[in-house]
């Protein structure tokens, strides 16, 4: 038995060779990468070279659990998926809650897979049994049935990433599910699992397993934030209805955009199509919950009318039915429930995909591309949208270019990129356009392109307007950032603050949040800060820890992160502001909403938005002409090899 | 003579679990000391995904730490005074 709440050990699995081998998980490593997404950081650059194919058996997948998985520690369930992404070809980590408690319990910290089998199998790992089973059985199946069938054939207790026929497909656009109902893998982590004929990974735990170095330090740390997640009076509505408890003020703020980005859904008539109470009366929700999480945002949803009523799914967020779907497509509820569904069992990454239907119905609307070519109606309905997809999945005609994904649509279609909005090959969750706030210029300076990393800031600066006080309240207390750095961030005379360099300290803890495991959403993060995590890391593991140190870890696994990728050719030239966020605005209603600063409401143009950058780099430290880590930032985090 | 006894009423309703095993991990951690889901007194029984009974086995002393984990309401534990004459 563990003495600590590590497992203490790397599983390696040879797809190629069949072979396995453990080796120890080191104090060092412990000490300088936490776990996850840090020491998966560190096991790629040792496996891969930066040249790696995406899709070829040397590009290598590392899962990894948090630090704290497996413990009662609230909402500590986050695992993470490093890898090299086929859509653009950077190194990043995805993240996903369930399957890292699992894997912990199954004996192991990380697991790293190289290679590629020649016939279609899954890894299954117990303990000291860990082997390659036939998957022909499972493979062609659908992400729903296919885990169905392996809980039916091991028993209950396994945690599952499965890929879906998008991913078996290669598409670039195909992603994993853990247990049925969390999305990992956004890019082509997919077609990285299909390119190796890997179906699923699946753990189940064994009698030997973890411990809590100090139980007596930990009880009250437990205790203190659970009794704060319990006298949060959102909590039922997070447990019940997830990200939906927040959706009406999207009706206002005009955060959810249709037509391909160019207009926000805004008004009473949209939010009494879409809004919470729409959501209540057309969907019933059953709470699900990952190991130790106990304000859960994941639902099993049954449509209680309309078309689909009786249609039942489990989703990663309540609300992307609607965010992702209904709204942006002018569907109905139930008809967002069915994409969703369809989209999960499939494996698809529903945020690239939509985005390249309504991409591709702009593009006919503007005669880049006749009708013959976009095939199908550019009415947006389930069933075009469900043709669209087959037609993508099966790389039919034009809409073939689009599994490639978006940067595959600018080179091959003459015309297309004047109307794309990507970075670095993903859309960007969050649009700047209205104001710039950390969770939009994270989509920027993510190496991995636009993903939701930092989309949940405390305070989520997505809300416009909220008094610089309380983000400096936040800083020092949620952050810890103190003295010199507070000084750059926070001016006082007129009363605002420098998104280009608070940005980095979020970046900086939400990473080292996914190397612990503990879940970054604002309803479950606000309960935490760096001091609290230090505790509970001293408390689970006997190793002392601060909060500086917490958040000096965090800094250098993203260094780690960006220094791959440096080596891969990202520099500056890579963080680019899409150019319609540059040069044209979203219409919230009659109104123009243009990339504006935070505070000033000043529109931000090219010139603006490239000292952003500078000074977000040399908040970091790095060379800023570059972009990049300075071989002195470098040493003074003790990132060696580079 | 009178005697008065603390009865305790556990209530489950496996509709509210979510499956966040809090309630397992408890167990554990109290009667074994360490994180250990085979040993366990509380189990969660269905097929698939779904929980449809929350069952304390053999060897439970109600200690009540899996009804203390419990934050959906699944598990409820309360006390009742008997009063036996």
């Amino acid at each position: 038995m563990s003495a600590t709440c590590y497992a203490n050990k790397i599983l390696y699995v040879d797809l190629t060779s069949g072979k396995t081998r453990i080796e120890e998980l080191t104090e060092q490593v412990k000490k300088d990468y936490l776990g996850g997404q840090g020491v998966n950081l560190k096991l790629y650059a040792e496996l891969a070279s930066p040249d790696v194919e995406p899709l070829s058996p040397d590009n290598p997948v590392i899962i990894g659990a948090g630090a704290f998985c497996g413990t009662p520690t609230p909402s500590s369930a986050k695992m993470s998926a490093t890898t090299k992404y086929p859509i653009n070809g950077t190194i990043g980590t995805s993240a996903a809650c369930s399957f890292g408690p699992q894997l912990k319990w199954a004996g192991y910290d990380n697991v790293c897979i190289t290679g590629a089998s020649d016939k279609h199998v899954y890894l299954y790992i117990s303990g000291d049994t860990v082997e390659l089973r036939d998957a022909s059985e499972y493979w062609g199946r659908d992400i729903v049935d296919a885990t169905d069938a392996l809980r039916e054939n091991l028993g209950r207790d396994i945690s599952v990433i499965c890929i879906g026929q998008a991913g078996e497909r290669l598409l670039n656009l195909g992603m994993s599910l853990v247990d049925k109902v969390s999305t990992l893998g956004r890019g082509g982590m997919g077609a990285v699992f299909g390119s190796k004929k890997l179906k699923a990974i699946v753990v189940q735990g064994t009698p030997e397993i973890l411990n809590i170095a100090n139980p007596e330090a930990f009880q009250p740390l437990q205790d203190g934030v659970v009794e704060t997640l319990l006298a949060d009076p959102n909590r039922p509505t997070w447990v019940n209805y997830g990200l939906m408890g927040v959706a009406d003020s999207w009706f206002k703020g005009g955060i959810m955009l249709s037509d391909n980005k160019r207009k926000a859904i805004i008004g009473e008539e949209a939010k009494a199509r879409w809004g919470l109470d729409a959501f209540k009366d057309q969907i019933e929700t059953q709470p699900w919950a990952p190991p130790s999480c106990i304000t859960c945002d994941k639902s099993k949803l049954k449509v209680k009318k309309g078309k689909y009523a009786g249609l039942e799914t489990l989703q990663a967020v309540s609300n992307e039915v609607v965010a992702n779907f209904a709204g942006p497509l002018g569907l109905d509820i139930d008809e967002g429930t069915k994409l969703a569904d369809v989209y999960n069992r499939l494996g698809f990454d529903f945020m690239d995909t939509i985005n390249l239907i309504e991409l591709m119905v702009e593009l006919y609307e503007n005669g880049v591309i006749t009708s013959e070519q976009l095939e199908i109606s550019p009415e947006f309905t389930v069933e075009s949208v469900l043709d669209a997809t087959n037609k993508i999945l099966n790389r039919e005609g034009i809409w073939g270019i689009c599994a490639d994904g978006i940067m595959a649509v600018e080179k091959q279609i003459p015309g297309a990129d004047k109307y794309t909005i990507h970075q670095k090959g993903l859309m960007p969750f969050a649009d700047g356009r209205s104001n710039l706030g950390v969770e939009s210029l994270g989509m920027i300076t993510l190496p991995r392109g636009g993903n939701a990393f930092t989309l949940v800031a405390q305070p989520s600066t997505a809300i416009p307007n909220i008094p610089t006080r309380v983000i400096r309240k936040m800083a020092e207390f949620h952050y810890g950032i103190q003295g010199d750095a507070l000084a750059r961030i926070f001016n006082e005379e007129d009363d605002s603050w420098d998104v280009a360099r608070f940005l980095p300290y979020i970046e900086n803890y939400n990473t080292a949040m996914n190397c612990i495991g503990v879940c970054f959403r604002f309803f479950i993060s606000k309960h935490y800060n760096v001091d609290t995590i230090a505790k509970f890391y001293t408390a689970l593991t006997g190793t002392e820890m601060t909060g500086q140190e917490f958040m000096d870890a965090g800094e250098r696994v993203w260094n780690l992160q960006k220094t791959l990728n440096a080596q891969t050719g990202q520099t500056r030239k890579d963080d680019k502001f899409p150019k319609r966020w540059l040069e044209e605005p979203i219409m919230k209603g009659d109104k123009e909403a243009w990339l504006e600063d935070y505070c000033s409401g000043k529109r931000l143009g090219y010139d603006e938005t490239e000292e952003i950058l500078s000074r977000y780099y040399a908040e970091r430290g790095w060379n800023v002409e570059k972009g990049i880590p300075s071989k002195e930032k470098l040493r003074a985090l003790n990132i060696s090899g580079f | 003579m009178t005697e008065v006894r603390i009865k305790k009423i556990a209530k489950m309703n496996a509709e509210l679990c979510t499956r966040c095993n809090q309630c397992t991990i408890a167990c554990g951690l109290e009667k074994f000391d360490s994180i250990d889901i085979e040993k366990q007194y509380v189990r969660l029984i269905g097929e698939s995904d779904e929980v449809k009974k929350i069952k304390l086995t053999k060897g439970c002393d109600l200690c009540g730490k899996c009804f203390d984990a419990c934050h959906y309401g699944a598990m409820t534990l309360t006390f009742k005074e008997v009063v036996r004459k």
